[in-house]
């Protein structure tokens, strides 16, 4: 039984690659790949300046982040300039936080027992007193871990006596 | 302009970066060590002053002292060395009755410090460390004035003084006197032999095995003691304290924080301002100032004495005597061997196993006595009462609210301002005087005498009555019911004006005209007046 459908299929040619056809488009991708090459170049070699800066600023960060992440040693004689970066960056921390805590602590302070009131003065009078012994000698002998860490020591207590303060009034309050 | 901008940022960088050390990223310290051994005497002192340095002192058997110092200090150019060097002195010297070491190195100004935060150093003196070892013979005073150092003292037999500031204070095995002075630095003083003078600046203070007397005056740090065998002397601003195995007396001051001791040998006096109290096993007399935060004692051999105000107080196992002046807030006292005396206003009073007699003054709150051996005398207004258990007799002074007595084995007088009384089981004569309110009494064994007004009346359980015994009852617009053994033959005389009488025993019907019993002939007599109804009745 001849069927016209299958007569047909055998009249047509087998289908054969061409060579033409992938050499076109080798040579597409190879002019694609050229332009985008010279755009990045051309884009670098019209901001020039502002790369530079960015690789400058780039290197810096990464330094102070390492400066500034490594551990400090307080256990050591002298401290290294890290170190005592680290540290006085700690310290300016304590004291704008203290600066804050002081604000709130001295409205509540006008509003607690008298006898409470004169004792907090008396003890934050004290701590400053030692946190100003401290900045003196740090000034004469900056690198001295032992009196860093008194400084360290004034300061946290400074400011855990405020936030015992502003405690105290919120407990009052409830 | 951007080769500037970035030049300036590069700068900046390495500035920051290398500017402190002189160019070098780290300080590269110098050791340097001084060292000299002298002969000394024994009872001889050893003074070191303004040294600024940690500094190590032990002993050795020997008579000479040898002394190291070292000196760490960070790197500096060659002429600075030199003259920093050549002007920084080590020597021992004769100084009074024995040694001083000198270490002293160049006076140093102070930095501006404006550009201490960018870590340039433009202007800073050089950083350095300083320690000094002491070896010396045992028998040596010490005297030292040191700062931002630790000091360490072992083994010295002699006086030993320190004034030390900003560094840890550590003493251990020696012996002797101590005179103490440390400001912002730990204390620690371990093993001692002899009498220690502490003061302190906002310092831990840990001291352990001590023996002899300890004083201290502190002022916001935390202060413990361990096994202590001497008296005890504290005087602080706002320390907590803790302490155990005390042999002497214990006296403290303090304010605001808490104190908590154990095991006291002495006696114990406290002074504090709201300072929370805890306090356990106390050989002898313990007396108490406080206020506003609770106190708790537990074992006393002694008396007991507090003059407290608006704190709430606990009290158990109590030797002696208990004396409590208190307001606003609890009293609970139990198992106390000697007499117990409460004045405490708008308190609630508890008082268990009372071997003596209990006396109390207080009012608006509830009063409650359970197990008194002694004699019970309560002064309250307002205050509800319940006592049970007495087995001394009850005086009790009340108003408006009511009392109730359970087992009294003694008599019972009451006068209560418009108080209910309700009293079971008094064996002791019974002596009431009230208004307004009723009056239960259930089981008797002695004379019965109220005194009402406009109070209702109410007796049951009446035994062991006899002899000379007399049921004195009067009121006015309440009645009055009277329930009698039948196996007594009382002599019974009523008046009522407005009321009925029923009675199951024979009664004369008083007026005016009618003298009332003579007391001295024997036979139970009853007379009741009101001007409600009188039921009496027989129990069988």
């Amino acid at each position: 039984m001849n069927d016209p459908i299958f007569d047909k299929a055998k009249q047509l040619q087998p289908i054969v690659p061409d060579d033409a056809l992938w050499s076109k488009i080798e040579d597409d991708l190879i002019r694609e790949s050229q332009q985008k090459r010279k755009n990045i170049f051309q884009m670098a070699l019209a901001h020039k300046s502002w790369l530079s800066v960015a690789a400058v600023l780039i290197i810096s960060f990464s330094y102070l982040a390492i400066y500034f992440n490594s551990a400090v040693n307080l256990d050591a004689k002298l401290l290294s300039t890290r170190a005592i970066l680290k540290v006085e960056l700690t310290e300016k921390n304590y004291m704008e936080a203290i600066a804050l805590l002081e604000k709130r602590a001295e409205n509540q302070l006008g509003q607690i027992d008298n006898e409470l009131m004169f004792l907090y003065r008396d003890k934050l009078a004290m701590i400053d007193t030692q946190i100003n012994q401290c900045r003196e000698a740090i000034s004469k002998n900056p690198g001295n871990a032992h009196i860093r860490k008194y400084m360290l020591a004034a300061l946290q207590d400074k400011k855990h006596t405020l936030t015992e303060i502003i405690n105290l009034e919120i407990r009052g309050d409830s | 302009m951007k080769n500037i901008i970035i030049s300036t940022i590069i700068f900046l960088s390495a500035a920051m970066l290398f500017a402190r050390g002189n160019g070098k990223f780290k300080i590269d310290p110098e050791i340097i060590v001084y060292s000299d051994v002298v002969e000394v005497e024994d009872g001889g002192t050893i003074y070191l002053f303004d040294s600024e340095a940690d500094v190590f002192i032990s002993t050795k058997a020997t008579n000479k002292m040898s002394v190291k110092a070292t000196l760490e200090i960070e790197e500096l150019p060659k002429e600075e060395r030199l003259k920093f060097l050549k002007e920084t002195t080590f020597e021992i010297v004769p100084f009074k009755k024995g040694k001083k070491i000198i270490f002293k190195t160049p006076e140093q100004k102070g930095s501006s410090g404006f550009f201490s935060i960018l870590g340039l150093k433009l202007n800073s003196p050089p950083s350095l460390y300083k320690s000094v070892h002491i070896l010396l013979p045992e028998k040596q005073s010490i005297k030292i004035e040191n700062k931002y150092g630790d000091v360490v003292v072992k083994g010295v037999n002699g006086k030993i003084e320190i004034d030390n500031s900003s560094g840890k204070l550590t003493l251990k095995r020696n012996s002797g006197t101590a005179l103490l002075y440390n400001r912002y630095g730990d204390t620690e003083i371990k093993n001692f032999k002899g009498n220690l003078d502490l003061k302190s600046t906002s310092s831990n203070l840990d001291l352990t095995n001590i023996t002899g007397s300890v004083k201290i005056e502190a002022s916001y740090r935390p202060i413990r003691l361990d096994s202590i065998y001497g008296t005890v002397e504290i005087n602080t601003t706002s320390s907590a304290v803790s302490g155990k195995n005390i042999s002497g007396d214990f006296t403290i001051e303090n304010a605001y924080r808490q104190i908590e001791l154990e095991d006291i040998g002495g006696s114990l006096k406290i002074k504090s301002t709201s300072s929370e109290l805890k306090i356990r096993n106390v050989e002898k007399d313990v007396d108490i100032i406080c206020n506003y935060q609770p106190a708790r004692i537990d074992s006393v051999g002694g008396n007991l004495e507090i003059s407290g105000s608006s704190n709430e107080i606990y009290a158990r196992r109590i030797g002696g005597a208990v004396r409590v002046r208190n307001a606003y807030k609890p009293v609970i006292l139990s198992d106390i061997s000697g007499t117990i005396f409460i004045d405490s206003q708008s308190s609630e009073i508890e008082v268990t196993n009372s071997k003596q007699d209990v006396e109390i003054v207080s009012s608006y709150k509830p009063i409650w006595l359970k197990n008194v051996a002694g004699n019970v005398q309560i002064d309250g207004n307002s205050s509800k009462i319940l006592m049970e258990n007495i087995d001394g007799s009850v005086m009790v002074n009340n108003s408006y609210k009511e009392i109730t007595g359970i087992n009294i084995s003694g008599a019972a007088t009451i006068n209560g301002t418009s108080c209910a009384v309700l009293l079971t089981n008094t064996m002791g004569d019974i002596n009431i005087r009230n208004e307004y309110k009723s009056i239960i009494l259930k089981g008797t064994g002695g004379s019965i005498k109220v005194r009402g007004n406009s109070s209702s009346i109410e007796i049951s359980g009446v035994q062991n009555i006899s002899g000379l015994e007399k049921i004195d009852l009067y009121t006015t617009y309440k009645p009055v019911s009277l329930q009698l053994p039948g196996n007594i033959n009382p002599k019974i005389a009523v008046k009522t004006k407005y009321g009925k009488i029923k009675s199951a025993f024979p009664v004369y019907y008083l007026d005016e005209d009618i003298a009332g019993f003579d007391d001295n002939k024997d036979g139970v007599k009853v007379n009741i007046e009101t001007t409600n109804d009188i039921s009496i009745t027989k129990k069988n």
